[in-house]
């Protein structure tokens, strides 16, 4: 029984309690690292896509609106600053508008032309007013630009916020660890100083103590980091319909263990990757944090 | 003399090593070649009688094989390889001060510290301890005893001091051994 125990420091007994609370500090360590990366590719998005694109309305004043688009889009085919321009079929917009219009929509003739382009990133950029001013001058223009640049600061913030939460959970498990290594220390006070009065080095007892804080942080960091990623996962698959329309004929709640693990599998893999190393990182963390904190502790030993 | 306190002030050497100045890692190495029984023995009362002794080697990396082997023959010299196994607790006093005794020595230390070891041992324990003590000094190791125990400075007349109220009232010169200390 002794034979595991042979240095008496005895460590096993008093510090479960820090696995819940390292786990519960690991789970929202997930969670804002789920909402980083949902931020992050909400901006990259909105940075390579919604803000490049404009929408043409032209009214269909005298009845040639379709045929004045089929000519705008001819001539803005040819620019190098565009990269695609797509005019909305007329059924389309028909449904776009039929919330507003009702079952008058159905029946309306004199509804505008929809047009949508996507500027190219990297081109020079197109004078598009001077372009609508000549062959298209009673259009109006709604530009993507300016309400993406306000949505990418918001995707920004929101990655920033995220780093905010994930730092706080660093500096909680810090926290947690020091204090759950300070109450060993008291409690194991008389054997340390009887290891160390028997010639054992600061680092013998610091590493023992901190590979201890390693296993407790590793443990809590996996049952948190899988209640965090298992959250993230029904998050993921309850929004699933609104991001892919091809989802929305899925059932809410999986019926079966395959049906569970497809919602789990459906998370990007990239973010799988972060996930798993949420607990090494709690893991690193505590054994550092442990070690330093035996360290200086030691210090008031001669 | 075990290091548990630095001097304040000036210097002091012990196996070759000034305490003050070196470094936290060469004191725990001095530790090592130190032996102590101290007077409250400072058993672990988590570990059994082996692993009590065990722990200096064990600390200094000595192998499994060795420790054991050590620790067999030295219980069989004090008498306590029956308890092997016995935890502090199940042992009477003069055990446990054997115990701690087993432990000083075990390493073979360069220099050995007993604060009055014969304190708990029946008087044939207490001259035998005393006879070992006395053949590790003529192995080399130095030895220094803290005692009350008239009885035994008189038995064994090395070079002593007195302390009363911590201060030193008496030196007597080696009558014998010149060079020992005890």
């Amino acid at each position: 029984m002794s034979r595991s125990l042979s240095d008496g420091l005895h460590l096993g007994r008093r510090d479960h309690g820090l696995v819940p609370v390292i786990a519960a500090v690991a789970a929202i360590a997930a969670l804002a690292l789920g909402g980083w990366s949902a931020a992050h590719s909400l901006s990259r998005e909105w940075e390579n896509g919604a803000a490049q694109r404009v929408t043409l309305e032209i009214p269909d004043v005298d009845g040639n609106a379709r045929e004045t688009a089929g000519r705008l889009k001819a001539v803005l085919q040819s620019d190098p600053g565009i990269a695609s321009i797509e005019i909305m079929p007329e059924e389309r917009l028909r449904e776009l508008l039929q919330p507003w219009l009702g079952s008058a929509g159905k029946t309306l003739t004199d509804l505008p032309v929809v047009l949508t382009l996507a500027r190219k990133s990297n081109a020079p950029t197109t004078d598009l007013p001077l372009i609508l001013d000549t062959v298209a001058p009673s259009t109006i223009v709604e530009e993507n630009a300016r309400w993406g640049a306000q949505l990418l600061l918001l995707g920004r913030s929101l990655q920033a916020c995220a780093w905010l939460a994930l730092l706080l959970a660093g500096f909680a498990t810090a926290g947690v660890t020091t204090l759950s290594v300070r109450m060993t220390l008291h409690a194991r006070r008389r054997t340390i100083e009887i290891l160390h009065g028997f010639g054992a080095t600061d680092s013998l007892v610091a590493q023992r103590i901190a590979w201890r804080s390693a296993t407790l942080g590793l443990s809590g960091g996996i049952i948190g980091t899988l209640l965090g990623g298992a959250t993230l996962a029904i998050v993921h698959r309850l929004i699933q319909p609104f991001l892919d329309h091809q989802e929305a004929s899925l059932p809410l709640w999986p019926h079966n263990m395959s049906g569970w693990l497809s919602v789990l599998t459906a998370l990007p893999s990239g973010f799988f990757e972060s996930l798993f190393c949420v607990p090494l990182l709690v893991a690193a963390l505590s054994f550092v944090v442990a070690l330093t904190t035996v360290h200086l502790w030691l210090r008031r030993l001669a | 003399m075990h290091l548990e306190v630095l001097p304040d002030e000036g210097q002091v050497e012990i196996l070759g090593v000034d305490v003050a100045s070196a470094k936290r890692r060469q004191r725990s190495l001095l530790r090592q070649r130190i032996g102590f029984i101290p007077q409250d023995l400072r058993l672990l009362s988590e570990l059994d009688v082996f692993d009590n002794i065990a722990l200096p080697p064990r600390l200094s990396g000595t192998g499994a094989e060795t420790i054991d082997l050590e620790i067999r023959s030295i219980l069989e010299w004090l008498g306590l390889s029956h308890k092997k196994h016995a935890r502090p607790e199940e042992l009477s006093g003069g055990e446990r001060q054997r115990v701690a005794i087993a432990r000083a020595l075990v390493m073979r230390p360069a220099l050995l510290l007993a604060d009055e070891p014969t304190n708990a041992l029946a008087e044939r324990q207490g001259w035998q301890l005393v006879d070992a003590l006395q053949a590790l000094s003529r192995a080399g190791t130095t030895v220094i005893v803290a005692t009350h125990n008239e009885a035994l400075m008189r038995a064994a007349p090395y070079p002593a001091i007195a302390l009363e109220n911590g201060r030193l009232t008496v030196v007597a010169p080696a009558a014998q051994g010149e060079g020992e200390t005890q």
